[in-house]
């Protein structure tokens, strides 16, 4: 049942441990639209822990709003959280004092939005060598770019010269070329074209195995999130609902919300034995500043009862190594609702 | 509505408050060293000094007499000139009249030549007229009030004698004479401002009448003088009600200069007069009803702005 | 269907049309402004008479062969006066452009970027000057600091920093949403490398477009206040103080406000077009809007 692109298996022994997450909380405050309007607060991201071992990929996927790409900006220290602890590295620095050390990098959507169009490439690859003298920084440079696959007369080139793909390739240069310990990719295939995407995702793939980098990568897009992924989390308003190793979202996915997100994926006609139903999910998410009080999905899921509605459920073991926030897993399934024990994943 | 006009209220206060300090102190900042001394004149007493210290208060620390001042205005009190003795307020109750009626037709001149003109500007951006247009605009742009107020003046006095009367005479008294006197003085002070209405007005309706709605109109066969009077102008008009608040600016600076010119008692000729006599209490009384005036027509400009843009409110 | 295509709205494709024109117009202004600065520094060195000496003529001359632009009430060369008076004119000029643009730029990169409580209360500072009539302001500040040269430069400087810290804050706020700040932030760099690397360059085009059409407005602007007596002291030349101190004279002897009031418009005109033309060059959005 597994993809051709079967993600790569994990270095031997146990990898230390990069990235750690513990109860992040983000909110941000609304300014008031009427004089006598409360003061309200957007729960971007709402209780989220993580871990993500060196070499590894952890995979966030969701829809829009979803606080995905918040989460990927309290990992980076670009921003800080309300509550809750960040640490990286194994030593579990705090992601306050790591923040700018180069441990940490990202790669972003807009490749256009991430070059300074008045630096050159080297320029701007070599913003990551603030501390390496002038020869060290152009050879290193140069290595970079061979390692995204292109020839040193980019160096001198301006951002608007180049490609989006080529542009994408070289904030990946400046993303590896310090070494970091950890790289934030932010939707960084979502704006290339499919034949592109492919391309840059070997390339990241093949960067990981050569450096054992460990990857957080965070897309809209679940199919390319399983692509890279060693362990994949669905965050759903605020929260992670789901998470569990890329292999299991093959097989069995217990929260409505993922078998949604899955059944609604392009697929190949021949590619799946069974019948499959899309499952369309109606409404807008509701809004991030006044969650309901229940199940945050309740409001769109397909199986509500009562019971979602009023009680919140927290994020339990399912299975080993399987997390979901749900107080029916595995009743939807991607050829409809089936009676389940709790508990048991649901086979496609 | 209600938050954006405490907003906007609460805006112009702080403003006048700052105004009112910064008045304060300028025009102490008029009287070179102690002001007792130089009231009482060279051959006074101590005795004399020091009673006029009392009297006028100058004995106090000086922010206690910047709150008595201030409490004095808001209670509508603007004190009396140590000058000359007279109440600010019969001076200024004068001189407010003349300079209200040149700024409010130099914006109806700069409003009635400009729009027009940024129109059919906009109608014909990026060619050839367009330049010839423009050109002609920055011409007149460059001319400051002091300029065309000369000529002005040169032109009346030797060619439109008709048309022009030196002296003024209050709208009560005789609102033809008045007009005469007050036309060209208008003129002078809404000419050079007109181009900016105009400049503003041709970018604001280049970007309404690129918009897809005013090609959807085209293509239902809506008369083009229909598009571009009734459409376009009316989506293009709310930056340029933002740029009256900025061409109050503008005028406040013509009036100081078309009455020095014109020779017209209003309110810029007397700051003036009152920074030359060092009349400090005076000057002080005179900028804080301009700068109350401006405030207040910005304020109502922004009052204006959610009636013609609904969109205002919620930014 | 014809009349629809002649007016739609100019699209790029119309603008290498208007480029010749735009040349032309650009050459004129610079090669005025170059002119006037050639005045300006050359000044005294090149005039026929002294520009302040009196009776170096007869007085209230018309123009004649002697004097050009004929002499005033003391018996002055008008033509040494007007060429002299280039000097305080430009000066002026880029003192209080300068001086706004530094404190200007300072004040709004740092609120754009600093944000929060930085950003209100800079903000707030910036709209009480702003909300301030501008003559007033600066007559109020000159009648603190006293009349000059360099203080009437000052005060006008003071009443630009508004612009100047508005559109600075604004494209500030506009290149801190790019990713590369983050990238850069993540690379180490600290708020010093990141606001001169980063943002300045960035926003380099709108302040070099605010610069030269302020450099008009802060001509004009003292010209207006020489006009007033706020100026250089009597007796060195200047355009407003030249005119104002003419306007006795302006019904019998013209000329004496004329050569002043030419000489002081095509000044302020040849930095009104170059305001003009840099706009069209350097912001993409407002290719077809003319410089205010």
């Amino acid at each position: 049942m597994t993809d051709d692109k079967t993600p790569v298996p994990p270095p031997a022994g146990e990898p230390g441990l990069v990235l750690d997450v513990r109860d992040a909380v983000k909110h941000y405050a609304v300014r008031r639209t009427t004089l006598r309007g409360p003061r309200r607060t957007v729960h971007a991201v709402d209780g989220v822990s993580v871990r993500l071992g060196s070499g590894r990929t952890l995979g966030i996927v969701g829809e829009s709003g979803c606080g995905k790409s918040t989460l990927g900006r309290l990992i980076t220290g670009l921003e800080k959280p309300t509550s809750g602890t960040i640490t990286v590295g194994a030593e579990g620095i705090p992601i306050a004092a790591a923040h700018g050390t180069g441990t940490v990098q990202a790669v972003f959507q807009d490749p256009a939005s991430a070059l300074d169009p008045r630096m050159t490439v080297r320029e701007s690859i070599g913003e990551a060598l603030g501390r390496a003298g002038k020869d060290e920084r152009e050879r290193r440079t140069g290595e970079a770019l061979a390692a995204v696959g292109l020839t040193p007369e980019f160096g001198a080139r301006y951002p608007h010269q180049l490609s989006g793909g080529q542009q994408q390739r070289v904030c990946i240069a400046r993303a590896i070329v310090d070494r970091p310990d950890l790289i934030l990719l932010d939707e960084a295939v979502s704006s290339l074209d499919a034949s592109l995407q492919a391309q840059v995702l070997d390339l990241l793939q093949r960067l990981q195995r050569d450096t054992g980098t460990a990857y957080v990568f965070i897309s809209h897009d679940l199919r390319a999130v399983r692509q890279v992924s060693h362990s994949v989390a669905v965050m759903y308003l605020g929260q992670v609902v789901e998470q569990a190793p890329a292999e299991e979202f093959d097989r069995g996915l217990l929260h409505p919300y993922s078998v949604a997100l899955r059944s609604t994926e392009p697929r190949i006609l021949d590619e799946g034995t069974d019948h499959v139903e899309r499952i369309v999910l109606t409404g807008e998410p509701p809004s991030a500043v006044a969650p309901p009080a229940g199940c945050r999905f309740a409001p769109r899921c397909p199986i509500v009862d009562d019971h979602c509605r009023s009680v919140a459920p927290v994020l339990t073991e399912a299975t080993s190594g399987h997390l979901v926030r749900c107080h029916k897993p595995g009743e939807l399934t991607l050829s409809g609702v089936v009676r389940v024990d709790p508990g048991t994943p649901a086979e496609v | 509505m209600l938050l954006y006009l405490s907003r906007k209220l609460a805006g112009a206060l702080a403003v006048l408050l700052l105004l009112s300090a910064l008045i304060f102190f300028a025009g102490r900042g008029l009287v070179p060293g102690n002001l007792a001394t130089v009231l009482a004149g060279p051959k006074a007493s101590p005795e004399t000094i020091k009673a006029i210290e009392r009297d006028l208060g100058l004995d106090q620390p000086i922010y206690q007499q910047y709150l008595d001042w201030l409490s004095g205005v808001l209670r509508g009190d603007l004190g009396t000139s140590p000058f000359s003795g007279q109440p600010n307020l019969d001076v200024i109750a004068q001189q407010v009249p003349v300079s209200l009626e040149l700024s409010l037709m130099g914006l109806f001149f700069a409003v009635l030549i400009g729009i027009p003109i940024g129109v059919i500007a906009a109608n014909r951006a990026g060619s050839g007229t367009d330049w010839g247009i423009r050109l002609p605009l920055l011409i007149v742009f460059a001319f400051p009030a002091f300029v065309s107020g000369s000529a002005a003046l040169y032109l009346a006095t030797h060619y439109l004698t008709n048309l022009y009367s030196p002296s003024y005479i209050p709208f009560s008294d005789s609102a033809m004479a008045n007009l005469q006197t007050m036309l060209l003085p208008a003129l002078a002070v809404g000419i050079p401002t007109a181009p900016l209405v105009s400049q503003m007005t041709r970018s604001s309706m280049i970007e309404v009448l690129s918009q897809p709605y005013i090609a959807t109109a085209r293509t239902n066969g809506i008369a083009e003088w229909r598009i571009t009077y009734l459409y376009a102008l009316r989506a293009a008009l709310p930056p340029v009600l933002t740029l009256i608040g900025f061409i109050f600016g503008l005028l406040v600076g013509g009036l100081f200069i078309v009455e020095q010119i014109f020779s017209l008692p209003g309110l810029g000729r007397g700051v003036l007069s009152s920074i030359s006599n060092r009349d400090f209490s005076q000057v002080t009384a005179q900028a804080i009803v301009m700068a109350g005036a401006f405030i207040l027509g910005n304020l109502l400009v922004d009052l204006a702005l959610p009636f013609v843009d609904r969109r205002i409110l919620r930014k | 269907m014809s009349t629809v295509t002649r007016r739609r709205r100019p699209s790029r494709d119309v603008r290498p049309r208007r480029r010749p024109v735009q040349g032309v117009v650009a050459k004129i202004a610079i090669f005025l402004i170059l002119f006037y600065a050639v005045l300006a520094v050359l000044g005294p060195h090149i005039t026929p008479f002294p520009p302040d000496q009196v009776g170096v003529g007869p007085r209230l001359s018309p123009p004649s062969a002697d004097h050009w632009f004929g002499t005033d009430a003391l018996g002055r060369d008008q033509l040494s006066r007007v060429v002299a008076a280039a000097q305080p004119a430009l000066l002026s000029a880029v003192y209080a452009v300068t001086f706004a643009l530094v404190i200007g730029t300072v004040i709004g990169i740092a609120a754009g970027f600093l944000g929060g409580l930085w950003d209100g209360t800079l903000s707030r500072v910036v709209d009480l000057l702003f909300a301030i009539p501008e003559y007033l302001l600066a007559i109020l500040v000159i009648t603190v600091m006293g009349s000059g040269l360099v203080n009437a430069s000052l005060a006008i400087g003071l009443v630009c920093i508004p612009r100047f810290a508005r559109i600075a804050r604004a494209s500030t706020i506009a290149i801190m949403e790019r990713n590369y700040i983050d990238a850069a932030r993540l690379c180490g760099r600290g708020r010093i490398w990141i606001m001169r690397r980063h943002i300045l360059p960035n926003i380099a085009s709108p302040l070099v477009i605010m610069t030269a059409i302020n450099l008009s407005t802060a001509e004009g602007a003292y010209a207006a206040l020489s006009f007033l007596g706020f100026g250089v002291r009597p007796p060195a030349a200047d355009y407003g103080s030249m005119i104002s101190s003419s306007q006795q004279y302006l019904l019998t002897d013209p000329w004496l406000v004329v050569f002043p009031s030419i000489a002081f418009v095509v000044l302020v005109l040849a930095f009104n077009l170059l305001g003009d033309v840099m706009r069209d060059r350097l912001d993409p959005r407002s290719r077809t809007s003319a410089g205010a």
